[in-house]
C-alpha cells in the first residue's frame, strides 16, 4: 500500500527541542488503516509514545499536531488540523481542532503529523519550509501578543507563510492558554501552555507539495454528492446566514442557555444576542476557513474600530448570558482580548462568571481582585477581569488556573464550580439537556460539547429533558465526531452530508474499504476508545465521569427545565454497557479485541500488563 | 374502487404515456415559514403549470382557492396534503422567530372523502421514522387507516416516509428510509414520496424494495440550479417514477424554467447538460465579484486538481486569492489582457483557436521570465518541473476548455463565467 498515493504524505516530523534534533519517520503502517489520521493518529501516537504519569508541563509531554488524508484536497473544510497532548488543566488526554489556514500548509509541506518533544532552553521557533526544517531563535517574538507576533512573522517571512503562535499566557503556561493561527485557535485545555513549556513561541510553515488521492474518479463523485448535500441543507444555510450564533434562540427557548454561571437556563436579554440580533446590528461580512463553502465566520467591529472574527455562539454565552451581559461591544471587546493575547474564550468567560457568583455571595472580595467588583451584568468589571486573564497580570495570574483551582481556595464553592475534570463547561445547561450532560461528564478532555455530546437534542431532534435513550445517542454521536476529527474536517458540513458521504470521501482518498457505514462508525468508536485508554492509564475512573452538584442535586428554579436535575448514574451505567466497558468505565479486553485494538502493537501488550481483565 | 384508483393513478403518472410525473410540492405554507414563494403561491403555481408540471401538491385551503388551475383535461393533477406536522418549528431549521416547539407532533387533518370533494387526484401523508417509538407507532396506525379510507373511494394514497430526529445518523439513515418505504407499501401506499438516499445504488435498491411508483423529493433549496436536476436524473437512473420537489422549485428565481428542465429530463430523455444548455456560449471569460469572496481558496485547490497529474495543492494555481483585510480579498485571474502575448520576445504565447485562452508553444519558450514578471500577483507562474531544455515553463490559465473549474467550485459566486463576445 503506497500511502503517498492514498491521501497521505507518509511522513511524520519529529522535533526534539531539548537536543535540537529534527528527524522524519514514516506513518505507522499497520495502525493507519485502523485510525485514519487526525484524532485517530494523534491518540495512537500519544498512547504509544508516552508513559503514564508524565507532568503536562514537563519536557517529556508530547505535543502532536495532526492532519488527515482529506487535508489539502477539495473536500469541504480541508484546511482543518488538530493537536494532541496531555492537558495541564485536566491531566487527561486532550485534543483540540482549529480551522484557519495552517492545516493544508503542513500537508503541502509534506507532513501528516509533527511530534514536538523536549524543551528548548531559549525562545525558539520551528520553521517548516517543505523539506527544509530548522529551529531558529525567537527572542524577538517573545512576550509579543498573538496579533503582533503573527503580523511580524508575515512581515519577516512573507504573506505566503502560515503561523501558529502563543501569546504571554502560553509563555507563562496558564491553564487557559491557546495556540493561534491568525484569528483561529487550538483553544482548550491549556494546549498553549504545553507549547510555552517547550519555549516554543511559533511554528511557521510554507508548503508547495501536492496531495494525491487513491481513486480520483471516486473521490470526485463522492465530493459531488457531499457538496450537493451540503448545499441542500437548511442547517448549513443558517450557519452561513447567522454563524454559530444561529442556535442561541432555540437553546434559550428550551431553557438550556446557561445564565449567571448556570444558575438559570434562560437569559432575560437573550433576544439582544441571538444570531438575528447580531446579524442586524453587528455582523459586517462573512469569512471562511480554508476550503470551506459555508463561511460561518462573521467579521464584527468594536466601537474603537478594531476588527474581530466572531464572536461565536460559545463566546456569546461565555461573556454574554453566563455573565448576564447583552452589550455587543463589550462581548466583542472581551473576545478581542482573548484573540489578541491567546486564551480560550469559553474558559475565560466561565472564570469571570464563577468569580461574579463568588463576589455576589460574599465569598471573594475586591482586594483579592485588584479592586475589581464583578457583579453579573457589569460590563466594565467583566472587561477588566478578562484583560487580567489575557495579559496574565495581577489576579489574572492565579485566576488563569481555571475554575477548578479557584474553587479549591473557596470552601463550599465546588458545587457551583462549573467544570468537569478541570475543563470549564460550554454553552449548554446540563439540567435542560440530558444528552449534553452525559457528554460533558464522559468526554475524554473534560466538559466538551464537541466530542459527541448530542447537540441535535436541543435543535429539535429529541426530548432534551429526558435521560432515555441518551446513552445510545451519545455513543453514536461520539463515534461520528471522532471520524470528522480524524479525516480532518469540520463537523459543520455534517449538517448536510452524513457519515455515509464522509465514509465515501475517506475511502476514495485512502483506498481503505468500509463495506458499510456501520463499519466506518466502528472506526470512530475505536478512536474514542484509544483516548479513553489513555485516561484509564493515567488513573481516571468512573468517579471522574461526573458533574458539579449544581447539575446533580440543585434543580433549576424557573424556565422550561424548572425542577430538573441530571440523573447521571443510570445514563453512565447504560453508556458503559453499550460501549462494552466494565462498570468502572474501563474498556474490557473482549471489547478491545472486537475493535481490533488488541492487534495494534504495542498497546495490547502494555495494557494486559497494567490491568487485570 | 379499483377502476377509480387506476384512473387517478394514470392521471398522475401517465400524462405523457411514460409512467412518470414531474410534480411540485407547494404545501409549505402551513408548516414552514412565510417566504415569498408561499405568499405569491398563485404566481408560482401559474409558472410551474406553464413549465409543464404534471402534478401540484397543495394544502386543503389552497386547493380550494386555486381550484380553477386544475380544471380541464390537460391541466396538472391536484395532490392534497392530508396531514400537518411541526418539524420546521422544532429546533431552528426553517422558521425564524416563530415560537419553537419541543416535541414532534403529527396530525391528520383531512378525510379521503374531503380530499375527493376538493378535487384531489391523490393525497399525501407523512410517516415519521426514528424520532421515538410512540410517534412511529401512532404514525403507522394513522397511515394504515388512512390508506384504507382512500382505497374505499378510489383515491391514490402517496405516503412520505421521513427519517427525523437525533437517533437518525449517517450510519442508519438509508436503511431506515428503505425500511420505511417497505413499511408504507405493506400498509397500503399506492406510491411513495421519499428523499434521495444520496447515491444511485442505494436508491435503486429502495425503489426495487418498494415496487410501487417512487417520487423523489428535493430537500432544502440549493443555490446551484444544477443540483436539483442532477439529483432528479440520478433518481430516474435508479428507477424512480418522478419527483415531488418543493423548495428547490418554489424558491427558484425561475420556477417555470426549472420545471421545464425537469420535464425535459423526465419525458424527453434530456441529460442534465442538455437541459441546462438552453443557451450555449462558444467563448467564455472569468468575472469576479470580490465582495462575495470569503477567502476559502477552494478555487485554487480545484484549479490545481484539474490540471497536471490531478493532485491537489494551492501553490501552482493559475489564479490567486489575496487577503487585503479580515474578510476582504482580492480575486486575481487571467483577464485576457494580452500583455503576456505582447511582452513575449519569441512569440511563444498566442490565443488558443477554440477557447480563446492564452496558449503556450513550448518549443518557442526560452524561460526568459518576462511573462511571469508582468504580474506580481503570480497569475502566471513558473512550473515546478522543467523540460530537458528549460528549467521551467510558464503556467497560464487555459480556461479549462471553456468550462472553468474555479467558477464551478466557487461556493459563493465570487468567481463566475460570462460570455466572451469578442475574440482577438
Amino acid at each position: 500500500m503506497n500511502l503517498k498515493q492514498s491521501g497521505y504524505c507518509d511522513r511524520i516530523l519529529r522535533v526534539d527541542l531539548t537536543r535540537g534534533a529534527i528527524t522524519t519517520e514514516p506513518l505507522p503502517e499497520k495502525a493507519i488503516p485502523l485510525v485514519v489520521g487526525g484524532k485517530g493518529l494523534g491518540a495512537y501516537l500519544l498512547l504509544n509514545e508516552q508513559r503514564p504519569g508524565v507532568a503536562p508541563l514537563a519536557p517529556e509531554n508530547r505535543l502532536i499536531l495532526n492532519v488527515g488524508p482529506l487535508t489539502g484536497t477539495t473536500a469541504p473544510t480541508a484546511g482543518r488540523f488538530g493537536s494532541t497532548t496531555k492537558s495541564p488543566a485536566t491531566g487527561t488526554y486532550s485534543d483540540a481542532y482549529c480551522g484557519g489556514y495552517f492545516g493544508q500548509m503542513l500537508k503541502y509541506a509534506g507532513y501528516d503529523a509533527v511530534i514536538l518533544q523536549g524543551a528548548a532552553t531559549e525562545p525558539t521557533m520551528l520553521v517548516i519550509d517543505d523539506d527544509k526544517v530548522e529551529l531558529r531563535p525567537a527572542k524577538h517574538l517573545w512576550d509579543k501578543s498573538v496579533t503582533r507576533a503573527t503580523e511580524d512573522i508575515w512581515r519577516d517571512l512573507g504573506r505566503d507563510w502560515q503561523s501558529l503562535v502563543i501569546g504571554r499566557p502560553g509563555e507563562k503556561r496558564t491553564n487557559i492558554a491557546s495556540i493561534f493561527n491568525d484569528t483561529r485557535a487550538l483553544a482548550r485545555g491549556g494546549v498553549g501552555a504545553v507549547m510555552g513549556s517547550k519555549n516554543l513561541k511559533a511554528i511557521v510553515a510554507r508548503g508547495t507539495g501536492r496531495v494525491t488521492v487513491a481513486n480520483r474518479q471516486r473521490f470526485d463523485r463522492a465530493l459531488q454528492l457531499a457538496n450537493r448535500a451540503v448545499r441542500m441543507s437548511s442547517g448549513v444555510t443558517r450557519m452561513t446566514r447567522e454563524g454559530t450564533a444561529n442556535i442561541l434562540e432555540i437553546v434559550n427557548y428550551l431553557g438550556a442557555l446557561p445564565t449567571r454561571n448556570f444558575q438559570q437556563g434562560q437569559f432575560s436579554q437573550a433576544e439582544e444576542i441571538t444570531g438575528e440580533a447580531w446579524r442586524a446590528k453587528s455582523w459586517e461580512r462573512n469569512y471562511a476557513c480554508f476550503g470551506c463553502p459555508i463561511a460561518c465566520s462573521k467579521v464584527t467591529r468594536a466601537v474603537d474600530g478594531k476588527v474581530l472574527e466572531g464572536p461565536e455562539y460559545e463566546t456569546i454565552y461565555a461573556f454574554g448570558s453566563n455573565c448576564a451581559i447583552a452589550n455587543h461591544d463589550a462581548i466583542i471587546r472581551m473576545s478581542l482580548l482573548c484573540d489578541e493575547h491567546g486564551i480560550d474564550t469559553i474558559s475565560a468567560g466561565a472564570i469571570v462568571a464563577f468569580v461574579m457568583e463568588l463576589f455576589e455571595k460574599g465569598m471573594i472580595n475586591a482586594k483579592e481582585l485588584d479592586g475589581i467588583e464583578p457583579r453579573f451584568g457589569d460590563c466594565r468589571a467583566a472587561l477588566a477581569l478578562v484583560e487580567k486573564l489575557a495579559k496574565v497580570e495581577g489576579c489574572g495570574e492565579w485566576l488563569s488556573q481555571g475554575v477548578a483551582k479557584i474553587a479549591d481556595r473557596y470552601p463550599g464553592s465546588a458545587m457551583f464550580a462549573m467544570h468537569v475534570k478541570g475543563l470549564e463547561m460550554p454553552a449548554y445547561h446540563p439540567n435542560a439537556a440530558k444528552g449534553m450532560a452525559l457528554g460533558f461528564a464522559v468526554s475524554e478532555r473534560g466538559a466538551c460539547h464537541l466530542r459527541g455530546a448530542p447537540i441535535s437534542e436541543v435543535l429539535g431532534g429529541a426530548d432534551a429533558l429526558s435521560e432515555n435513550g441518551k446513552a445510545q445517542l451519545f455513543r453514536e454521536h461520539q463515534a461520528e465526531s471522532a471520524l470528522w476529527n480524524s479525516a480532518v474536517l469540520c463537523c459543520f458540513p455534517g449538517f448536510g452530508m452524513s457519515l455515509k458521504e464522509l465514509a465515501q470521501l475517506v475511502s476514495a482518498a485512502t483506498g481503505f474499504d468500509y463495506a458499510t457505514v456501520k463499519e466506518f462508525e466502528l472506526v470512530g468508536e475505536r478512536i474514542s476508545t484509544l483516548a479513553r485508554l489513555f485516561n484509564v492509564r493515567e488513573g481516571f475512573t468512573r468517579a471522574h465521569d461526573t458533574l458539579p452538584a449544581r447539575n446533580l442535586t440543585q434543580s433549576l428554579s424557573s424556565g422550561p427545565a424548572q425542577g430538573q436535575v441530571v440523573e447521571l448514574e443510570p445514563m453512565l451505567t447504560e453508556y458503559y454497557a453499550l460501549m462494552g466497558w466494565d462498570s468502572n468505565g474501563v474498556p474490557t479486553a473482549e471489547r478491545l479485541t472486537q475493535l481490533g485494538l488488541a492487534e495494534l502493537p504495542p498497546i495490547a501488550k502494555e495494557l494486559t500488563n497494567q490491568h487485570d481483565y | 374502487m379499483q377502476s377509480g384508483l387506476d384512473a387517478r393513478m394514470a392521471r398522475l403518472f401517465n400524462r405523457h404515456g411514460d409512467g412518470r410525473a414531474v410534480c411540485v410540492a407547494a404545501d409549505h405554507g402551513y408548516m414552514s415559514d412565510v417566504t415569498p414563494n408561499v405568499v405569491r403561491l398563485r404566481q408560482v403555481t401559474e409558472a410551474v403549470i406553464r413549465g409543464g408540471a404534471d402534478g401540484i401538491l397543495l394544502s386543503p385551503g389552497q386547493a380550494l382557492r386555486l381550484a380553477s388551475f386544475f380544471r380541464g383535461r390537460d391541466g396538472p393533477a391536484l395532490i392534497i396534503r392530508a396531514d400537518w406536522m411541526n418539524v420546521p418549528r422544532l429546533g431552528n431549521t426553517n422558521v425564524m422567530n416563530a415560537v419553537p416547539q419541543r416535541r414532534l407532533v403529527h396530525q391528520k387533518i383531512l378525510t379521503a372523502e374531503q380530499a375527493l370533494a376538493l378535487g384531489a387526484t391523490a393525497i399525501t401523508i407523512y410517516l415519521f421514522l426514528g424520532y421515538d417509538d410512540d410517534v412511529e407507532a401512532t404514525g403507522i396506525e394513522v397511515c394504515a387507516r388512512f390508506a384504507d379510507e382512500c382505497r374505499r373511494v378510489g383515491l391514490p394514497c402517496i405516503m412520505e416516509p421521513l427519517t427525523f430526529g437525533s437517533r437518525v445518523t449517517g450510519a442508519n439513515n438509508v436503511e431506515l428510509l428503505t425500511l420505511g418505504a417497505r413499511m408504507c407499501v405493506e400498509i397500503g401506499a399506492d406510491a411513495l414520496k421519499i428523499p434521495y438516499t444520496g447515491d444511485v445504488e442505494s436508491f435503486a435498491h429502495l425503489c426495487r424494495v418498494a415496487r410501487v411508483p417512487v417520487l423523489v423529493l428535493g430537500g432544502a433549496r440549493s443555490d446551484n440550479e444544477r443540483d436539483a436536476l442532477e439529483l432528479f436524473a440520478e433518481g430516474l437512473e435508479a428507477g424512480c417514477h418522478g419527483c415531488l420537489m418543493g423548495r428547490n422549485v418554489t424558491k427558484s428565481p425561475n420556477p417555470e424554467q426549472l420545471i421545464r428542465q425537469l420535464c425535459q429530463i423526465a419525458h424527453a430523455g434530456y441529460s442534465v447538460d442538455d437541459a441546462l444548455r438552453g443557451e450555449r456560449w462558444d467563448h467564455v471569460r472569468l468575472k469576479a465579484t470580490p465582495a462575495k469572496c470569503t477567502g476559502c481558496e477552494i478555487c485554487m485547490v480545484a484549479c490545481v486538481g484539474a490540471h497536471d497529474n490531478g493532485a491537489f495543492s494551492t501553490h501552482p494555481a493559475r489564479l490567486r486569492i489575496e487577503p487585503i483585510a479580515l474578510g476582504r480579498h482580492r480575486v486575481m485571474f487571467c483577464t485576457l489582457c494580452n500583455k503576456c502575448i505582447d511582452v513575449c520576445p519569441t512569440g511563444a504565447l498566442k490565443w488558443h483557436d477554440t477557447t480563446g485562452a492564452v496558449e503556450l508553444i513550448a518549443e518557442k519558450c526560452t524561460a526568459c521570465d518576462k511573462c511571469v514578471d508582468i504580474f506580481p500577483t503570480h497569475v502566471i507562474l513558473r512550473s515546478d518541473v522543467g523540460t530537458p531544455r528549460l528549467p521551467w515553463l510558464p503556467i497560464i490559465c487555459d480556461l479549462c476548455a471553456s468550462d472553468p473549474t474555479c467558477a464551478k467550485s466557487c461556493p459563493t459566486g465570487a468567481i463566475w463565467v460570462d460570455e466572451r463576445k469578442v475574440l482577438r
